[in-house]
Parts: C-alpha cells; sequence; structure tokens
C-alpha cells in the first residue's frame, strides 16, 4: 500500500493505492491520525481516494471506521472517493451506508466539504 | 536422535501408561515415583522434558518446580504440569512458577504427546513472546516481556473457559461450533444459552483490534449477553442494549461485529440479526440453494444511535446455518494474492451437506489449509454450525 498526500481547496485528500489489509491498516491509521491531529479543530476535511485500492480487509474497514469517529470527535468530516469492489460491499454488510459519504466525482466531493462546513 | 521424558508421578498405574504410550511414540522416558527422586533424575540425567504431577506427598508439585527453576543445571528444562481437571487455581500458580503447560488428568494420550511435542518444539514461547517484542518495540526488556507473557497466559487460560467445550444438544438438530485462534488471546468467541425449554441463544462474534484490549470487550460482549438474553424477546433488541452500554464506555478503536440468533426447536425456526457481521449462509430447498442472511444493523459498539432489525426464518429437515467470522473468508492464498471468500464456503456448504456438524467444521478448517497452503493465520477462524435433522438419529 501506498499513500500519496494532497491538498485542494482545504481538503485533505489521500490517494491510496494497493491494498489495505493487515499491518497496511495500522501505516494507513497513523497517517490519517497525523491529518487529523495537524488540522484545526472543526476544520478536519479528509477524504480517502480509494479508486487504486484493490483490495480492504475488514481490519482495513475497520481503521476506516475509527478514524470517522475520531475525525467526528474533532469536528471533521471524513468521505469516500470511488469505493469500489469489495470495499463497497464490506460497507453494505457492515450496514455503514448511512455513515460515509461516498463520491464518484473529486470536484463533487470537495464542493461537499464546503457545504457541510456552512 | 529421540527425547528423553522425565515422568514423575506418586501413581505406578498412571506412570506406567505414560512411559508405555510416549515410548511407542519414540521417546526415551525415565520415571520417578516422588517429588524428591523425580529431583535427582533431573539432575542426573538431564531429560528434554519433565512431566510432572502436581498432587503428591511429602514434595509436591509446586515445589519441585520451585527447586527445578532454582537449580542452574535444571532450570531450562520444560515442564508440563498434570493436575486434575478442577485445579484452575492450581494450574495458573504452576504457570506462574515456571511451568511451560499443563495437562488434565483424566488425560488423552494423544492430547499429552500433542502438548509434548509443542513444547519441545518451542511452539509455546514464540507464541507468547514474539508479538510482545514486536510490540513492546523500544521498551523491550527481558523481565518486561516474561512478566507480560504470563499476564497473556492466564488471560488466554481464562478466555479458553468461556468458550463452550461442548454443543448442546437439541432435538431435531445437529450443532456445532470451532474456534481457532492465531494469537494466545482472541476477539472472536462463540456461545451457545439455553432460554427455556425450547429455545437456544446462539451468538458469534469478532472483535476488531488483537490481544488484549480485543479480549477484555470479548469478555464484556460475552457477558452483556448472558445477563441480559432472557429478557430481550428478539436479538435485533438484544444487539441494540450491548451496542448502547458499549458506545458509551468504549474507545472507536474498539468495536465488534457480531450474529445472535434465538433457534427454536418446537417451532423449527431460528430468528435472528446481525450487528454488522458476514451474513450468516443457509443451505436451503433440499439443499439445493444457498441464502445470505442479510438482516441486522451496524457492528457493535461505535454508534449509540445504531438501530437493529430481527428476521424469523424457517428451518426443513436438511436445511443447514452456517455462522462464521471473516477469518474464514479472508484466509489469504499469498500467491495470487486472494481470499477465500464467501463463495468458496458458499459451495463447499453445497457439497458437504451429508456431513454432521461436527465434521463439517473440520472440513472447512482443511479447506483453508489446502487453499491457503499453510496453517498460519492472521484471524482468529470461528464457526458455528446449525443442521435441521429429520428428527431420526
Amino acid at each position: 500500500m501506498t499513500v500519496d498526500i494532497r491538498k485542494k481547496e482545504g481538503v485533505t485528500i489521500l490517494d491510496i493505492e494497493g491494498r489495505i489489509i493487515g499491518s497496511d491498516s495500522l501505516a494507513l491509521k497513523n497517517i490519517i491520525d497525523e491529518q487529523v491531529a495537524e488540522a484545526e479543530e472543526g476544520e478536519a476535511k479528509i477524504l480517502l481516494n480509494l479508486a487504486d485500492v484493490r483490495m480492504v480487509d475488514s481490519s482495513g474497514l475497520g481503521i476506516i471506521v475509527a478514524t470517522y469517529t475520531a475525525v467526528q470527535k474533532k469536528g471533521g468530516r471524513i468521505a469516500l472517493l470511488h469505493p469500489g469492489g469489495n470495499i463497497r460491499s464490506l460497507i453494505v454488510m457492515a450496514k455503514l451506508v448511512t455513515i460515509f459519504d461516498r463520491y464518484e466525482d473529486e470536484d463533487e466531493a470537495i464542493a461537499s466539504f464546503h457545504k457541510s462546513n456552512n | 536422535m529421540s527425547e528423553t521424558i522425565l515422568a514423575v508421578d506418586d501413581d505406578i498405574d498412571i506412570l506406567e501408561l505414560i512411559q508405555m504410550s510416549l515410548e511407542a511414540e519414540g521417546f526415551d522416558v525415565i520415571t520417578a515415583n516422588d517429588g524428591m527422586s523425580g529431583l535427582e533424575k533431573a539432575r542426573t540425567h538431564s531429560p528434554d522434558l519433565i512431566l510432572l504431577d502436581l498432587m503428591m506427598p511429602v514434595m509436591d508439585g509446586f515445589e519441585v518446580i520451585g527447586k527445578l527453576k532454582a537449580d542452574e543445571q535444571t532450570r531450562a528444562i520444560p515442564v508440563i504440569m498434570l493436575t486434575a481437571r478442577a485445579q484452575t487455581h492450581e494450574r495458573v500458580q504452576g504457570l506462574h512458577a515456571g511451568a511451560d503447560d499443563y495437562v488434565t488428568k483424566p488425560f488423552d494420550l494423544d492430547e499429552l504427546t500433542a502438548r509434548i511435542e509443542a513444547v519441545l518444539g518451542r511452539t509455546l514461547p514464540t507464541k507468547y513472546i514474539n508479538p510482545l517484542i514486536s510490540t513492546m518495540g523500544d521498551w523491550f526488556t527481558e523481565e518486561g516481556v516474561e512478566q507480560l507473557a504470563s499476564h497473556l497466559e492466564a488471560a488466554a487460560m481464562i478466555q479458553q473457559n468461556l468458550i463452550p467445550k461442548q454443543a448442546p444438544n437439541v432435538p431435531g438438530f445437529d450443532i456445532a461450533g470451532f474456534l481457532r485462534s492465531s494469537m494466545t488471546v482472541s476477539g472472536d468467541f462463540y456461545d451457545f444459552i439455553p432460554l427455556d425449554n425450547n429455545r437456544l441463544g446462539i451468538a458469534i462474534a469478532d472483535v476488531r483490534g488483537k490481544g488484549i484490549p480485543a479480549a477484555l470487550l470479548m469478555v464484556m460482549i460475552r457477558t452483556i449477553l448472558r445477563l441480559i438474553c432472557r429478557e430481550e424477546t428478539s436479538p435485533a433488541a438484544a444487539l441494540k442494549r450491548i451496542n448502547d452500554l458499549l458506545a458509551i464506555d468504549t474507545d472507536p478503536d474498539l468495536f465488534a461485529t457480531m450474529v445472535y440468533g434465538i433457534l427454536d426447536s418446537a417451532a423449527k425456526t431460528f430468528t435472528y440479526s446481525s450487528a454488522g457481521h458476514c451474513y450468516p449462509l443457509h443451505l436451503k430447498n433440499g439443499g439445493t440453494e444457498v441464502d445470505e442472511l442479510k438482516e441486522g444493523g451496524m457492528l457493535l459498539g461505535t454508534f449509540g444511535h445504531a438501530v437493529f432489525e430481527s428476521e424469523t426464518i424457517p428451518l426443513a429437515p436438511g436445511d443447514e446455518l452456517l455462522l462464521y467470522t471473516d477469518g474464514v473468508t479472508e484466509a489469504e492464498r499469498k500467491s495470487d494474492e486472494t481470499f477465500y471468500g464467501e463463495e468458496r464456503l458458499a459451495a463447499i456448504l453445497e457439497s458437504n451437506s451429508h456431513q454432521p456438524a461436527e465434521t463439517f467444521c473440520q472440513t472447512i478448517e482443511t479447506a483453508l489449509f489446502d487453499f491457503s497452503g499453510t496453517d498460519h493465520r492472521d484471524d482468529d477462524v470461528t464457526i458455528v454450525v446449525i443442521k435441521a435433522t429429520d428428527g431420526k438419529e
């Protein structure tokens, strides 16, 4: 798994590539935690770009859930971009469709952060 | 080169039995029928392993372990205690005193051999200690690891005792449970709880995270479920109560998925609710069709506002329910980075419907081995099988 971090209009976008399984989950958690810690109170805007993620296991999904609650606590928001294949079915199985906002268009995803901020 | 086992027991018949069976397994066996001569033979023969009865007159097993561990010459010899089934406290005391493992009497000779091989093969120390060393990182100290390892061993023993020893006998049904832990303490569990004459509560759960924190949450969930399951008439209500209690108290990193169901052996139904767990599989229509049981709600312990639904399904003779944790479907074949997956599991369910529930658990375990090519698992593997029989034996 590799993660590239870029910022766009105040939103931190993590482009994740590869698989999020086993120990990748912890590595990803550390990266996200850093981004959340750096953000000002109420300003944590995290978009996970999963377009190039081939596979996620349940511990990977677990980290995404844990991140969701951590970001919420800081008054921020996390959303998913291009959640495909097996992560989509994991989210459905865990009944988390109502928790995670999912987008197929990056600009739309970024715009949603500014809307929810108002 | 065959290894030498020193067996110490005041019961001559047991000594003889141990000697015969271990020699048949290719070990050299020497015996002593009291603690004092056991100590002497340990010094003079330097055996590779000592089997030690705890309850002996004059010098008991604890005293023998103490002296063995105090003596430079015998300190490193692994010790397996022989204890009576009821002596939980003694077992823990013995493990603290430095014993490597224990076997309860009356013991199965195959089990005894397996334990001996495990201890001689050093599977136990690495199993307990390697994860600790990696977790402790820069804080690593030998004493620290030793201390933690002994706590882990005690925790693992408490936890093992919480898993049902045998499946309940329910008329018209054949039920089995299986759990293989990937670590010393695990986050998976299953439970069978008799609710009244006809109804049996069946739970399977997977606590996310690993080691002691996961095990503690597992114990909490099991305890809450056992306390409330007779009050809450529907599985959805039971899961809701567990969720609401956990959501208040636990770290967001810790949560669990779970299926709780009630098997009604009179009505021949299964009423269940799933908290974000892998969908149980329902083999039906004479073994020709597999359904996923999807009703339920979110995973447990993270969202205070989570809501749950229950569903009741009829169980006809020949129907089979397969509950499992993701250690099954996420067993990985490293060569092409593929998970075992739900489709293979459904296929194996269809093609093995003639097997008794307990045999079928083993069939799945074997299939995971054949698929992954290894018996190493990154996650716990837990399986519960419920078969509706035609009522005839």
